[in-house]
């Protein structure tokens, strides 16, 4: 049987894999920059921004930023002395929160407007 | 009474060389413990199973198994808490000798590794060494612990790298740490500022879960990560 | 395997930890335990240790040698018990420095509280005297001095089951063990053996004690023809949780808590006007069980109620939380709200190994002693606890002597040499677990086991008759037989515990029926051994301790007069 899932570790496993997959996205990012000096190539790079997978993978980009940060501040407030029985009540609040930005921050994304 | 399913992973090294899964029924009362259980088992259907008991009430930490996917105490858990059918396995990350019984020693040699005593080399008073309640409160939780294993067992980083200290034996380091009558703090601190020590803690919180005693662990560990930083931070200067 | 030691020490509870500690200083020590060390039932104390340290109100070690020895219902050797009393302080304030987390009074001192039968002034009102830490104060201790131990560098040999102690020409050459993980045999030979291997209440079936305290060592002493001393006298505490019979500290009464029937009384007002539910436990034992015989018992049931509701919540959760979870998690019951269902529950054996005051074991009534062997702790009997034992003070019992046996083997190892296990004696160990291993038959240990205990807890615990017990003296003998019919399933070596509880069933039957016939020849009522067909104490008679002897299977009584120094003989009231 498989060990149980409790918050503390879904919450890490979370900030693991986020925290890998941002890594990946630095390398993926600096060679989208590296082609800045070439007008041509950089222009049709932009152009296949508008596909729609890109975009969803921007919002994805986007919730891995939010998890990985508020997490982030999840464990420095818990590292500096926020009682251990509140772990749970800010995974919480961190999932709402997160939550409500990035679909703030996703319908732009996607092309919705204000 | 309710029938319960008792699906045991088991393993006899003598017989095989890998686990198998065995499944009992047993009358029990609501009241009775998951240890009562595994007696009954043992006293009148199979006397080959194989586990460790001794106070039978969370007290001396040799029960500690995984109840369903989770570690704990199987004289602490109550059949009116457990499903009709219980998965009971031997703790995780340790090499198991037989059935729920499992080689400890890779557990308490870690604990040897943090100076786990008391150490005062000052002539002592004629009477006791004082200490305010305060500084006794301190250490209170820690001092329950019973080494039952169940938190090593249960935390992520120990099962990738078992070279870490692992919870217990940190917890161990504070609970002598922060006594105020012990004098060897700093060189105790040292022995865990590591990579395998207090740093590969991911407070990832699966101790504090299963403590059977409910102890704060990684609560613990965060003042003692603290007081490192502290440490480091004013060598520096 | 064979292993060479200058000291031998089975058991690594408080006795043999504290033992393990002053040997080490002079010679190389071993110490065998069939559990891990700090899972030794020394850990399961709850309430406190012994000392009249005065730090919370004025207290002398002379008073606590007058309620030590009325407590034993001056069955207690005072000689000894005037030494306990004389080191106690001295005992605890070593202990601190060691590292015991004791609790604090706001001045920083060890805090202390009040314990059955402890009094000031000679009886006069209740005292605090018991040092604790929470409800805690076993494993507090338990785990300063295992830690210190292995500092000192002191051999431990966790999991290995004592099968032997081997004796020859009247000198203890050392032990046979059987280590459980692996299943060989190992030898330790030694110029001195300990044993400290706690009790044996497993004998009954509600008891405080640990599926470890089996009494294994005794029983073994006994079959080599070693006397064992009171064995009749075993205690009941009044306050075993209703149904798992776990305990709920003396010091739950110390902080206030109170002993209610049916009808809502406090009834230990009745038996014990001075110092009421802070009696000594045969005491309140017996209450409680009048109480339920009259028909007062909670909702005319078998059991009282231990009230806590009067004491101040913080009191509880600074003091006594380990009790008051053990209420939640097995019975659901919030102590701050609810009053605790409880009843006697068998908790501490004052019989044992006899032994003198530095802990050699003596081998009859006279006082000779075996060479090289020593008991010390629930174990032994040297005799300070008597016909009844005061709460905190086996700790400190063990700890005491467990160092005093310790600085004995120190000045008897000079003029001893080494002697050696005859190989002999080896093979019969191998064999003795083969033919266990090989025995058949239709019966089953659990059955049997659990008959036993139910046996001895119906007919041989607070109240005690001449009939029963005789009863009783025929149904161990039957199952005996019986236990020769037990069929083991599990005949591999590899951490074979069904082989090791079919080892220690025989132990435990073997002690039942020393215990049963040394209740049966007392004819008179002392302490917590009480005949309701002579219900008074009888000093002309029997102001003696029991020994009894087992040759071929028959066993012999022979007595030794109590020691008395300082307080004589009175009525005892409280
Ligand atoms: C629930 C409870 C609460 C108590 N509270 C108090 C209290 O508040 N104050 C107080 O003064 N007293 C108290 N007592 C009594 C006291 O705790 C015990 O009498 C004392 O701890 C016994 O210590 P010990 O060292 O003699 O033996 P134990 O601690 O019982 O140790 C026995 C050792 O012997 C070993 N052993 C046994 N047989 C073998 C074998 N065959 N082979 C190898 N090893 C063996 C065991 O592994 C163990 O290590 C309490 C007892 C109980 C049960
Ligand atoms: S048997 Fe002691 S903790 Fe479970």
């Amino acid at each position: 049987m498989k060990y149980k899932w409790h918050t503390g570790s879904i919450a890490w496993i979370i900030h693991r894999v986020s925290g890998i997959l941002l890594l990946l996205y630095i390398f993926l990012h600096l060679y989208v920059l590296s082609n800045l000096k070439d007008p041509q190539k950089f222009e049709s790079i932009m152009k296949a921004m508008d596909n729609p997978f890109v975009k969803i993978g921007e919002a994805g980009l986007l919730f891995l930023v939010i998890a990985h940060s508020l997490n982030g501040i999840r464990l420095t407030l818990l590292d500096i002395g926020t009682p251990t029985k509140y772990q749970k009540l800010l995974f919480r609040a961190a999932a709402i929160i997160g939550g409500i930005i990035f679909l703030i921050g996703a319908w732009p994304i996607m092309g919705g407007g204000y | 009474m309710k029938t319960c399913t008792f699906n045991i992973k088991r393993f006899d090294p003598e017989k095989a060389s890998t686990p198998r899964w065995a499944k009992f029924s047993v009358e029990m009362e609501q009241t009775e413990r998951l240890l009562d259980g595994l007696i009954k088992i043992k006293d009148n259907m199979d006397g080959t199973l194989t586990f460790r008991r001794s106070c039978a009430h969370g007290i001396c930490g040799s029960c500690a198994v995984k109840i369903n996917g989770k570690n704990g105490l199987a004289c602490q858990t109550l059949i009116k808490d457990m499903p009709d059918t219980i998965t009971l396995e031997p703790l995780e990350a340790y090499p198991v000798i037989k059935d729920l019984v499992v080689d400890m020693s890779p557990f308490f040699e870690k604990n040897d590794k943090v100076m786990p005593y008391l150490v005062n080399d000052e002539t002592p008073p004629d009477r006791e060494r004082l200490q305010s309640p305060e500084d006794q409160h301190k250490i209170l939780q820690s001092i329950t612990c019973i080494m039952c294993g169940s938190c090593t067992s249960s935390c992520p980083g120990y099962w990738a790298n078992k070279d870490y200290l692992g919870p217990s034996a940190l917890l161990k380091a504070y609970r002598f740490i922060f006594d105020t009558r012990d004098n060897a703090s700093g060189e105790r601190l040292e022995k865990i500022i590591h990579n395998n020590g207090l740093w590969r803690c991911r407070s990832i919180y699966n101790c504090v879960e299963v403590c059977p005693k409910e102890i704060d662990i990684t609560g613990h560990l965060s003042k003692l990560k603290r007081l490192a930083v502290k440490k480091k931070l004013l060598e520096r200067k | 395997m064979k292993h060479h030691y200058d000291t031998v020490i089975i058991g690594s509870g408080l006795a043999g930890l504290r033992a393990a500690a002053e040997a080490s200083e002079h010679g190389s020590v071993a110490v065998l335990t069939k559990l891990y060390p700090t899972r030794s039932h020394s850990t399961a104390a709850q309430g406190g240790i012994g000392a009249a340290l005065g730090n919370e109100e004025p207290d002398s070690p002379e008073w606590h040698f007058y309620d030590t020895a009325k407590g034993s219902d001056f069955l207690g050797d005072q000689d000894a018990i005037e030494v306990m009393c004389e080191d106690a302080i001295r005992t605890i304030v070593e202990l601190e420095h060691l590292g015991v987390p004791f609790s604090r009074t706001s001045e920083g001192k060890i805090a202390q509280r009040r314990f059955g039968g402890h009094t000031r002034d000679f009886g006069k009102a209740a005292v605090r005297r018991a040092c604790y830490s929470a409800d805690r104060t076993g494993h507090a201790i338990l785990f300063a001095l295992f830690e210190q131990s292995e500092l000192q560098g002191v051999n431990f040999f966790p999991e290995f089951h004592v099968l032997d102690i081997v004796i020859e020409n009247e000198r203890c050459l050392g032990v046979i063990a059987l280590e459980i993980s692996s299943g060989e045999i190992h030898t330790f030979s030694a110029k001195a053996t300990l044993i400290a291997s706690g009790g044996y209440g497993k004998v009954f079936r509600t008891t405080s004690n640990a599926y470890a305290s089996t009494g294994d060592c005794l029983s073994i002493l006994f079959n080599a023809g070693i006397p064992l001393e009171d064995m009749e006298f075993f205690q009941f505490h009044p306050t075993g949780l209703y149904g798992p019979g776990i305990l709920i500290t003396e010091g739950a009464r110390g902080e206030g808590g109170i002993l209610i029937n049916a009808k809502g009384e406090r009834f230990m007002e009745r038996y014990a006007p001075a110092i009421k539910d802070l009696a000594p436990r045969d005491m309140v034992s017996r209450a409680v069980m009048t109480e339920v015989r009259e028909g007062r018992g909670i909702n005319g049931r078998d059991y009282v109620y231990l009230d806590l509701r009067q004491v101040p919540e913080e009191v509880i959760k600074e003091r006594l939380p380990e009790i008051s979870t053990f209420c939640k998690i097995y019975l659901g019951i919030d102590p701050s709200g609810k009053p605790i269902p409880v009843l006697p529950t068998a908790h501490y054996a004052m019989g044992g190994i006899p032994t003198d005051v530095d802990g050699r074991v003596l081998k009859d009534e006279r006082g000779s002693v075996i060479h090289g062997l020593y008991a010390a702790g629930e174990a032994a009997c040297v005799s300070v606890h008597g016909a009844n034992r005061l709460g905190c003070n086996s700790l400190l019992d063990t700890v005491v002597f467990g160092r005093r046996a310790g600085m004995a083997i120190n000045s008897d190892l000079r003029n001893t040499e080494k002697g050696s296990i005859p190989q002999s004696m080896i093979d019969k160990a191998g064999d003795e677990i083969d033919s266990l291993k090989n025995r058949t038959g239709d019966e089953q240990a659990g059955t049997v086991r659990n008959e036993l205990q139910s046996a001895m807890t119906d007919k041989c615990s607070v109240f005690r008759t001449e009939q029963d017990l005789s009863d009783l003296a025929g149904k161990i003998n039957e199952l005996k037989e019986k236990s020769k019919k037990i069929e083991l399933k599990d005949k591999g070596k590899i951490f074979n515990t069904e082989l090791l509880e079919a080892i220690e069933l025989d132990h435990l039957i073997n002690l039942a029926g020393a215990i049963t016939h040394s209740a049966l020849q007392r004819r008179e009522s002392r302490g917590a051994h009480f005949r309701e067909d002579f219900s008074e104490r009888d000093d002309r008679k029997w102001l003696k301790h029991t020994f009894v002897f087992k040759t071929d299977d028959r066993l012999e009584f022979k007595y030794k007069p109590v020691t008395i120094t300082q307080f004589q003989p009175e009525e005892r009231k409280y």
